[in-house]
């Protein structure tokens, strides 16, 4: 690129649109048969908003069927932005210009866009040219594609029988790879004998675990219950202990009506934990008592953290006596300097709150963890202590009877309590996070989150856990910069994965590549990101931040058309990805996600879902757009969404009100309607109330959603001049909307002081309960320093509201 | 109930279980990634089963993952190994000999063609008592004492031991090595400096 190219992007990165288009202008004149400059005019003119123009310049260029690498990747930006095929360049170009440079520059923006589609037809390029490897990429993407959710039937039979004549015509098949991609397409193509007969005379030359699973089913599917009986003994033969193979090994053993021999195979193996759950899984499926087995795998796993994900499946069976279970484990005779008791103790309670019988009350629970407390001395730091289940079981039952703000404390005192003997576990961590969060404490959350030493795709399933509501929580410059770590990994991760596709590609690593684009897809459409965006747009505004408020704009832009898709296609380069977890904080117990506990009004509000990033990316691009057209689309998608009540869940009252109000506001400004004025005023009378207790995430909420929607339609109001009477008439608005914050802003310095207040009383309430409940019971918990500290963090998050 | 699944990259979604652990180091995607596409077979993960009742065909439960494997080959003549770059457990499936189990396959999967490497080796805290015993019962013995390695690079002198600082290199012959070449007794006494692991 020459630096004078160069200024055009640097006068497009700040904005001055203007000056870009002069600069194209001047290089049009001196290079009037480059289509380069006229693809970056096209690129000028969508970049500045006027995107009717840039199209049609697009498409006047494309008309001329450019084949200029650098030209197609600008237009590419321009059709993709518009919804057109991008790909039709490239076809075009290549049909009239082949050339093997301009057919890679399409495969790559291909693997950039993470575009499945647009791999396969430019892998049938690939599939004309007279190498091997050429033919494989031709078959692999066929493959690909064949998955796709949003192809025709006619498509999902014919790219799989292509792709198998593609791969039979390159027999014999050279290595593992080879042979793996003919095996999906083949097993696409309900080929399972074929697929089981090349595989396995591959295996016979060389192993590849992929390719043994894949045999595996393939025999299974067949229904060859013969062959899958014989291969999966001889791997028992073998010594290989694979459930997989376990479970294939009994069901076919029982097809082919040889009980007997299943059982004495498994019985002449060496006792392990496979073949104790494999005579279970036999009797099991035999529909027999499988007490005795349950028993027998007892006898050696009771002490083990797996026992109870092991048999959880079969508790419920009609078939199974647990009070015979259950008598091996007498929790009078279990040694509490053994922690061998201790697990057996932990298994029978889990398996006996899941089944219900006798389940454990909170002092159990409390008094289960304390006989047990004195292992914790000589535990190493980095062990795993498993009488903390008792401790989350308790903070559980607490909560699913009440959770008030004294509850919430006592839950909070429990765990760290703990937390400080047993500093890496990190289920009680999480737990906290989620605590602290709920009662305004966003500084203590982040202490506990931090000590995770969550990084990269961690901080995509474990972010939300601190930026849900970090716009509320924390509303200064450190929330902003932990958003911008949070979305750090994003961009990052962007560029690595597609320089490992590419790499993939490039050698021949094809059993890794469709997890990799999907890996690439989820991230780049991660609901975290998007509503980590959100976040991000909410706090620019209030924090005046305008390079954080356009780059969040920027994400929300690309991904609006994904919210707005009306089919049901559920590919992953299309779809919005939810990768957030939400199952390791209820990683104990019965292991039952029990979300009602934490996302009920109190604790933290419903999870925001896909459905609350529709409705505030629409809001966002409202409030940011300079075209009245597209606000005008905007607002009627954004009203529909709000008439639905589907939508409003997730909202809280301040929310909602915000939502209607700007809304109002917004159509009267634009469409002079008065029946939108009275709504608006109407709703500026009756701003919901603020939440009594400071303790509490929705104090900070309400008064940010109010400032944020005053500035909001502030700054909305100074970008979209109107006629005199309406301006008047959002001043008045402006005005009342301004009181309700003057009056937050007076009430703001006496917080420190209820603050202190409100912790006090709690401390004293929750120093009786704890010498009430568990002053006998190991808790060294000092609980007035606990409150002190909620006290010093609660006043931080307050102390953010009075800078704003 | 333990399967031996290949790792995808989408496992990386659901690894909180495993590499929430204290011990377990999450790299950048692109660590994960270059193991994926350049040693496919040798990056794998432990699963605790799925169990599918088979009058229906329906999963009564779905696979977790457990553990996993992320191993590579290199070197060149006779040093052309296998090395173990992490094994991990899920805490709820620790004591299981899962570690083991991880190695062995590993051992396996490179014990013959395409690999067929003449060893396995892998770093070890000298502290790490439990691993270095679980190790010795695989049939790996300590090579040298690699002086420094998880330090910070101060230490020159090979000499100037650190507890808390050194690595064990252990290794375990295979099949290829039939004079037992690659391995070596009282490795413990052998010193070196990290810049000196070279292959």
């Amino acid at each position: 690129m020459s630096e004078s190219d160069q200024t055009i992007f640097s006068s497009l990165e700040v904005g001055a649109f203007k000056q870009a288009l002069q600069l194209v202008k001047k290089k049009q004149k001196k290079f009037p048969n480059s289509s380069y400059y006229y693809a970056l005019e096209s690129y000028v003119l969508w970049s500045s908003g006027d995107i009717t123009k840039a199209i049609a310049v697009a498409e006047d260029l494309a008309s001329k069927i450019p084949s200029d690498p650098d030209t197609l990747r600008l237009l590419k930006e321009v059709y993709k932005s518009s919804g057109r095929d991008f790909n039709l360049l490239y076809e075009n170009a290549l049909r009239k210009y082949y050339n093997e440079n301009l057919l890679e520059s399409w495969f790559h923006s291909n693997i950039d866009d993470f575009d499945i589609s647009g791999l396969q037809k430019a892998g049938m390029l690939y599939g004309k040219q007279n190498k091997r490897e050429s033919k494989l990429l031709n078959a692999f993407t066929l493959l690909l594609a064949s998955d796709l959710d949003r192809i025709s039937p006619a498509h999902k039979r014919l790219f799989p029988m292509l792709g198998v004549k593609v791969m039979e015509a390159l027999f014999p098949l050279g290595n593992a790879q080879e042979v793996f991609i003919y095996a999906k397409l083949a097993m696409s193509c309900r080929m399972y004998n074929e697929t089981a007969n090349v595989v396995s005379s591959f295996l016979a030359k060389e192993s590849d675990l992929e390719l043994q699973i894949i045999l595996l089913e393939s025999l299974l599917l067949a229904e060859n219950w013969q062959g899958l009986f014989d291969t999966t003994k001889k791997h028992i033969l073998s010594g290989l202990d694979d459930w997989n193979v376990w479970q294939k090994f009994v069901d076919s053993g029982l097809k082919l009506g040889l009980t007997e021999t299943v059982a004495e195979t498994i019985g002449g193996f060496k006792v392990s934990r496979n073949t104790l759950l494999a005579t279970i899984y036999l009797n099991n499926t035999l529909g027999n008592d499988i007490t005795d087995a349950i028993i027998a795998y007892s006898l050696h796993f009771i002490d083990k953290s797996s026992f109870f994900p092991d048999l959880k499946t079969y508790a419920s069976s009609s078939r199974l006596d647990l009070t015979r279970v259950f008598s091996q484990v007498d929790p009078d005779d279990l040694k509490a300097d053994n922690a061998s008791s201790l697990i057996k103790l932990v298994n029978i309670t889990k398996l006996k709150l899941l089944m219900g019988v006798k389940p454990p009350t909170f002092q159990d629970n409390i008094s289960s963890f304390s006989k047990f407390a004195n292992l914790l001395d000589n535990k190493l730091d980095t062990d795993y202590f498993p009488a903390d289940e008792f401790l989350l079981l308790g903070v559980q039952q607490l909560l699913s009877a009440d959770t008030s703000l004294s509850t919430v404390i006592k839950c909070i005192i429990i765990l760290e309590n703990n937390v400080q003997m047993d500093k890496h576990e990190f289920h009680l961590r999480l737990w906290l996070i989620k605590l602290y969060s709920a009662i305004n404490c966003y500084s203590l959350a982040k202490t506990h989150f931090d000590s995770l030493s969550t990084k990269f795709v961690q901080l995509d399933t474990l972010g939300h856990y601190l930026t849900e509501r970090v716009s509320a929580l924390n509303p200064n410059k450190s929330g902003a910069d932990d958003l911008e770590h949070f979305c750090s990994v994003y961009y990052q991760a962007e560029v690595q994965t597609v320089h490992f596709i590419k790499d993939g590609f490039e050698k021949g690593s094809y059993n890794k590549i469709q997890g990799m684009i999907e890996f690439a897809a989820r991230l780049n459409n991660s609901l975290s990101f998007l509503l980590s965006n959100i976040e991000k747009a909410k706090l620019a505004r209030l924090l005046e931040k305008k390079n954080l408020l356009e780059q969040s704009l920027k994400h929300l832009n690309e991904k609006l058309p994904l919210l707005t898709r009306s089919d049901k296609i559920n590919d992953v380069d299309c779809t919005i990805s939810d990768n957030r977890d939400f199952n390791t904080l209820w990683d104990f117990g019965t292991q039952k996600v029990n979300d009602d506990i934490v996302q009920n009004e109190f604790i933290f509000g419903k999870h925001h879902s896909v459905k609350y990033a529709h409705i505030f990316s629409l809001e966002e691009l409202i409030l940011s757009k300079n075209s009245e057209e597209i606000i005008s689309q905007h607002l009627r998608q954004l009203c529909l969404l709000l008439d639905d009540a589907d939508y409003l869940t997730e909202l809280t009252e301040d929310e909602l009100w915000s939502l209607k109000f700007l809304t109002s506001a917004i159509d009267y400004v634009l469409n002079h309607n008065n029946n939108s004025f009275k709504e608006a005023e109407k709703l500026v009378q009756n701003i919901p109330s603020q939440s009594e207790s400071l303790l509490n995430w929705k104090f900070n909420h309400h008064h940010v959603v109010i400032l944020n929607t005053f500035k909001a339609f502030k700054n909305f109001t100074l970008k979209h001049k109107t006629i005199k009477e309406v301006t008047l008439n959002c001043q008045l608005l402006l005005k009342t909307l301004k009181q309700r914050i003057d009056q937050l802003r007076e009430q703001a310095l006496s917080l420190p002081t209820r603050s202190r207040a409100e912790t006090n009383a709690l401390a004293d309430e929750a120093e009786a309960w704890v010498n009430d409940s568990c002053k006998e019971q190991s808790f060294s918990t000092d609980a007035k320093k606990i409150l002190n500290n909620i006290y010093e963090s609660n006043s931080k998050a307050l102390a953010c509201l009075r800078t704003l | 109930m333990t399967s031996i699944k290949p790792f995808q990259a989408t496992d990386l979604f659901d690894i909180n279980p495993v590499n929430l652990d204290v011990l377990t180091e999450n790299y950048q995607p692109f660590f994960y990634l270059q193991y994926l596409v350049d040693w496919p077979p040798l990056f794998f993960k432990s699963v605790s089963g799925s169990v599918i009742d088979s009058s229906n065909g329906s999963i009564l439960r779905n696979d977790v993952m457990s553990g996993y494997m992320m191993g590579k080959t290199e070197g060149k003549a006779k040093e052309w190994h296998t090395h173990i770059t992490a094994v991990t457990v899920n805490p709820t499936y620790r004591r299981l000999g899962l570690a083991s189990f991880l190695c062995e396959h590993l051992d396996q999967a490179t014990d013959q063609e395409p690999y067929n490497t003449y060893f396995v080796d892998l770093f070890v805290r000298v502290t790490n008592k439990l691993a270095i015993s679980m190790y010795h019962k695989l049939g790996y013995s300590v090579y040298r004492r690699v002086v420094g390695y998880y330090g910070d690079g101060s230490n020159e002198n090979r000499n100037k031991l650190d507890d808390n600082h050194d690595a064990f290199d252990m290794r375990k012959s295979q099949t290829r090595d039939v004079k037992k070449e690659t391995v070596r007794e009282n490795g413990e006494k052998v010193n070196v400096l990290p810049y000196e692991v070279v292959f």
